[in-house]
Formats: structure tokens, sequence, C-alpha cells
């Protein structure tokens, strides 16, 4: 089974911060890793593989340093990286982003699993599994919190707001995973060192993919960042008054009807 | 000069770091209040390759490379833990038997230390010395085909655990190396030494009565004791830094965070110009000494000995992190001297570096002495 994974490499949340004046992320010097659930989403396709037999092939379109999170994707196991990387490619939105790794796949052949993760904790948009699927023309299974796979058929449970939906497709198909589908293996130093030093990456600009000038960067995205900004922090609190067993119990309702506790 | 980490460095980081935070740090806490090492931490330890950096992979270990290791042993030490020692004593009795020990030698203990299955020691320090060669107390005679070692080895790490001691031994005026197999006849340690920070760390006293051991078990050769141990020493400094740099950073990050919360008239006390100014201090002090442990590393993965180098850089970080530490809790206030905040566990471990392999008053003899000959 050929499994495809699309990462994105993004900044550490921790160490984030914000341009005081253009509200955009200050991005230099803050070291990447690789988007928590497209993470989840490489782990589900190492477990696919293990239990179905084929090849991982991860993906990711960055700069030059993004070859760190596909260097730790071959540590976790993944067979193939591939680095989509070209100056031309800066500044592109969700769609342009979904055409240049659309191009890179029609490059790299076939696929009977796509796998992504639900959204970027930069981007936040959760729109790039879903256009790429589009483009590929292959069905799409959007925030996936469990899958079986059997005879081709792949049923996959999605977890939405307060439900469970059950949805069955033949492959192949495109899946956005959610964080809730695993817990990602860790690494040993061994892992590392075989992936840095015995592993290769391929790397590919706009021209090895045939891409068009005019879907790519700036000037191929659909959509423009006018402004961003963080929203000033309202305090806000409940005062739960009156007896302790009173206001035990009317806390416990809250905290019931905000889905914070079972 | 290229100052850039490369890929696989800070993926060594990341990994060793993301470990000592999942693994470890649960456990450092009730290791301060005086639990002992639990044994499955040293199993885990194994199992993510972190026992065998320096050792070739034919052997089982890893064969990282000095700097990565050093890097490693840094952000493992984040977390302000005794499995900091434990990573560095067997990393560096399986270093020191690859380099200097037979094939023999290397398959037995260099794949034990690697796989988890055996710990090295370095068995030097007695009662009455902690660095002169010339007043080593414990003998070493040849009987027949076996060694006779009698004697009390200090503060030996890992002394009660199975596994490899080089032991320094003297016969007559030469100083050999060992090969001891803890904890066989004659072998027996104290319970672990209570130190004031990194608490829990299994340092014991050792005793050797009449301990026989095969006379293939010297390492080297007859009378090269005190070589092997500088060899090995120039790499403990060096590793002793890089524990001061990882609590270096974590003074300095916790002071940061605290500065950030801690409010006064309705401000953090980060806006206070003497908060910044220690913060600054902090930073630039702690910059230095990274790279200065980083170039010593270097240098050292290059083949050379460090051996005045490694002394100077260890004079400079480990007072470092002692100052940072010190700064820490003045940023933290009273709290700081609370056991509730973790700038009270950085303090007191902070002092261990200018001690531990070497005092820093040993250091400055050293560099003296090799500047002015």
């Amino acid at each position: 089974m050929e499994i495809l994974v699309c990462i994105k490499q993004v900044p550490a949340s921790s160490e984030v911060k914000v341009d005081s004046q253009t509200g955009a992320l200050i991005r230099e010097s803050v070291s990447g890793i690789i988007n928590p659930t497209d993470r989840n989403a490489l782990e589900e396709s190492l477990r696919l593989k293990a239990k179905h037999g084929g090849n991982v092939t991860v993906l990711t379109m960055g700069p030059q340093q993004a070859e760190e999170a596909l260097r730790e994707a071959l540590a976790m196991g993944a067979d193939k990286a591939v680095l989509l990387t070209d100056r031309l490619f800066a500044g592109s939105d969700t769609a342009a982003t979904s055409y240049i790794l659309w191009k890179a796949v029609q490059k790299l052949g076939k696929f009977d699993l796509t796998l992504c993760g639900r959204e970027s904790t930069d981007g936040v948009t959760a729109q790039v599994g879903p256009q790429l699927a589009e483009l590929l023309g292959i069905p799409q299974i959007t925030f996936v919190r469990k899958i079986e796979l059997k005879d081709g058929v792949l049923r996959a449970e999605r977890g939405l707001k307060g439900a469970f939906e059950t949805v069955e497709g033949n492959l192949p198909l495109l899946l956005t995973v959610n964080k809730e589908i695993n817990i990602s293996r860790e690494i040993t130093i061994d892992d590392i060192l075989t992936a840095c030093r015995e592993k290769e990456i391929i790397s590919w600009g706009a021209d090895d993919i045939g891409a068009e000038r005019s879907k790519i960067g700036l000037e191929g995205s659909l959509t423009v960042m006018l402004r961003s900004y963080i929203p000033a922090r309202e305090k806000k609190g409940v005062i739960f008054a009156g007896p302790v067993k009173d206001a035990v119990r009317d806390l416990v309702q809250e905290l019931r009807k905000k889905q914070l506790i079972p | 000069m290229d100052f850039n980490l490369t890929t696989e460095q800070k993926l060594i980081q990341k990994a060793t770091r993301d470990f000592a935070e999942k693994e470890i740090a649960p456990v450092v806490l009730e290791m301060e209040k005086g639990a002992p090492l639990p044994d499955n931490v040293i199993e885990k330890m194994a199992k993510a390759k972190l026992l065998g950096m320096l050792a070739p992979r034919k052997y089982g270990g890893t064969d990282t490379g000095y700097l990565a290791y050093i890097m490693a042993n840094e952000q493992f030490s984040y977390v302000i833990t005794a499995c900091s020692f434990v990573m560095v004593v067997c990393n560096s009795i399986a270093e020191a038997i690859n380099r200097f020990g037979t094939e023999e030698q290397k398959e037995k203990y260099v794949r034990g230390i690697c796989e988890g299955k055996l710990m090295g020691s370095l068995s030097f320090t007695e009662p009455s010395t902690g660095s002169d060669p010339k007043a080593l107390a414990t003998t070493a005679v040849l009987a027949g085909d076996h060694w006779v070692i009698n004697g009390t080895k200090r503060f030996n790490t890992l002394g009660a655990y199975n596994g490899p001691a080089l032991v320094f031994a003297r016969e007559g005026d030469s100083v050999h190396c060992i090969i001891v197999d803890k904890n066989c006849e004659g072998w027996s340690s104290s319970k672990p030494w209570d130190f004031m920070g990194y608490r829990g760390t299994p340092t014991v006293d050792s005793f050797l009565k009449d301990v026989r051991v095969p006379i293939g078990n010297l390492l080297l050769e007859k009378g090269k004791g005190f070589e092997i141990l500088l060899k090995i020493i120039s790499g403990a400094r060096i590793s002793s830094c890089a524990r001061s740099l990882g609590l270096g950073q974590a003074a300095l990050d916790e002071s940061i965070k605290y500065a950030k919360q801690r409010t006064r008239r309705g401000s953090p006390i980060a806006s206070m110009m003497s908060i910044q100014g220690m913060i600054a201090e902090m930073a630039s002090r702690l910059e230095a000494a990274r790279w200065l442990t980083y170039r010593t590393a270097f240098l050292r993965e290059k083949g050379g000995d460090v051996l005045l180098e490694s002394a100077m850089t260890k004079i400079f970080v480990t007072r470092t992190a002692k100052e940072l530490a010190d700064m820490g809790i003045q940023i933290h206030g009273a709290y700081g001297f609370t056991k509730d905040f973790k700038i009270e566990r950085i303090y007191r471990a902070a002092k261990e570096g200018e001690i531990v392999e070497g005092s820093s008053e040993i250091q400055r003899t050293i560099v003296a002495s090799m500047l002015l000959a």
C-alpha cells in the first residue's frame, strides 16, 4: 500500500512571539516542529504500513529549514521524503499550497491513501487537505479519529462536536486526522542518526514539478491577509455564590454544559 | 567557521529534551524528597540509546559524535536530575574501554553498557585523595594470573550496580587502571551519599577487600593508569559543563517565566530595570558559557586532548551556572527561598559543578601550570 503524508513545519508554540506592530508571527530564530496533527497523520500511516505493508512517503512545502521536519519524519520510520522548496512558493495561501502539493503528487505517482493533519497550528485553516483532495479528484474524510482498513475499504470515525460519525469509502482516499487518533512515537538517537546519515531527501523546486507561475506564491493565492492581531483579552469570571453545596452543584452543571467535564 | 547546528544535532537535542521531560521529570521530585533512582529509568535510558552515545555501533552504541553527545547531555540535564550522572558515567566508561580496551573487553563491557545491562563506574577518588594519584592508597598486587585489589573508593557513582568499574590502584610507584566487575566477591558498597543537590544520585563508597580480578582485566598497560584517567577526566569536565548549561538554561527560563507573571503595583516585575538587568546578565553569560563548551567539545571530537581547554571551560562554565542560580533566586525573591519553586532545586544543584570532576581550584592549578611551564 502506498501512503502519502503531507506535513508542515510550524513554529514550536512555546517560543512564538508576535510582532506588536504587524501582528505577524516572528519566525526567525524560532525552532520548528512537525505540525502536531501532521505528526499524528504520520504516526497513523506508519501503523497502517506495519499492519498492511507498503511504503510511506512524506511531502512538505517550505523553506530549506523544513528539511528538519522531514528528517524527523524519516527518523519516525517514513521511507521517502520530498521537500518542495523555492523562493517562488513564498507567500502562497492554502489554494496555492494545495496546487503545489498536487503538482508534486502528479510527479510522485499514485497513492492508495493520503493523510494530512486536520489543521496547522500557525494557519489554522484546515483547508489544505480538502483542497488537495479536490485537485487529486479523490474522496476525502475529515476530522478522523479512528481508521479501520479491510479489503480495500476504509472505515473512518469522524470526531465532530458532541458526536461521532462513521464513514466508509474505497481507496484511494484522502483523510485529515484529529489529534485523538493516536499518540505518536518517540524517536531514539539511533533513529535520528539513521535518518540523517543514511536516508536521502529529494528536493524539488517550481520547475521540477512544472508549476505554473500564475498559480503559486502571492500571484497564485486566492486570499490575501489584510491584518493579523492578538485580540484584547476580556477578563471574564463567574462567581458561584451561596451555600457551598449549591455553588458546587451550579459549578458542575456549568462545566458539564461547556463539555469541560463528562 | 560555521556555528550553525546541523539538523542531526538539533534533532538529537529535541529528542533528548523530550525524553527527559517525559520520562525523567516525573520522578525527579520524588527523588529530591529522598526516593532512590527507579530501576526502570535506567532501562528507559538504555532503550532511548542514551548510554552508549560515544560507543561504536558494532558494540551497540550510536557513535553520535562528542559534540552532539554534549548537546544531548545539556538537554537531558535541563530537568535537573541525578540521572545526568548515570548518562555521563556510562558513556565515559564505555568510551574509555572502547578506546583503551582489548576486543574481548569491548565486546563484554561496552556492549553491556550500551544495552543497559551493565553500569560503569569511575573508581578513582578515595578518602585521602580526589585528584592526586601519588596519594592513592588502593593497592593491586599480582598473584599468579590474578590481581588482588584492596582499598576504598569514595563517591563512586553507580558503585553498587553490576558492571565494570575502572579501578585505579597502585603497584609500588605505578598506577594501573584495572576493570573490576562490581559486586564480585570482596566488593561491597555503602548506602548512597545524601547530597545537597541532585538528590537520589546513586553515589556510594565502595570497599574492595581481596578482590581477585583476572590479569587480563588490566586496561591498556601497567603504569598507564594516570594517563587513562587524564583522558577520561577531560571528557568528564566537559560533561560537567554540559550539566551546568542545562541548569543555567533552566534558571534563566524559570526566572523569565516568574518575572512575567509576578506583578507589583499592577505591572509584571519584568518591567523593572533591576530585573531586566539580571535577566540580560544571565542570558549573556549563559550564551558565552554555551559556545565555550561547544568549542571545547568540538576540539575533543577532532581528536584533541583538550586538557587545558577543558580546565579553562570548567572554571568559567560551572561558575556561570552558580551565578545564574543565584540571580534566579534573587529574581524570585522570597518565593525562591521556598521548595515550591524549581529555582530552589537549581540553586542547590549548581554548586556541584565547581567541586565534582576536579574542583575549580584544581582546574586553576592545571591551567596555571600549563601556561607557566
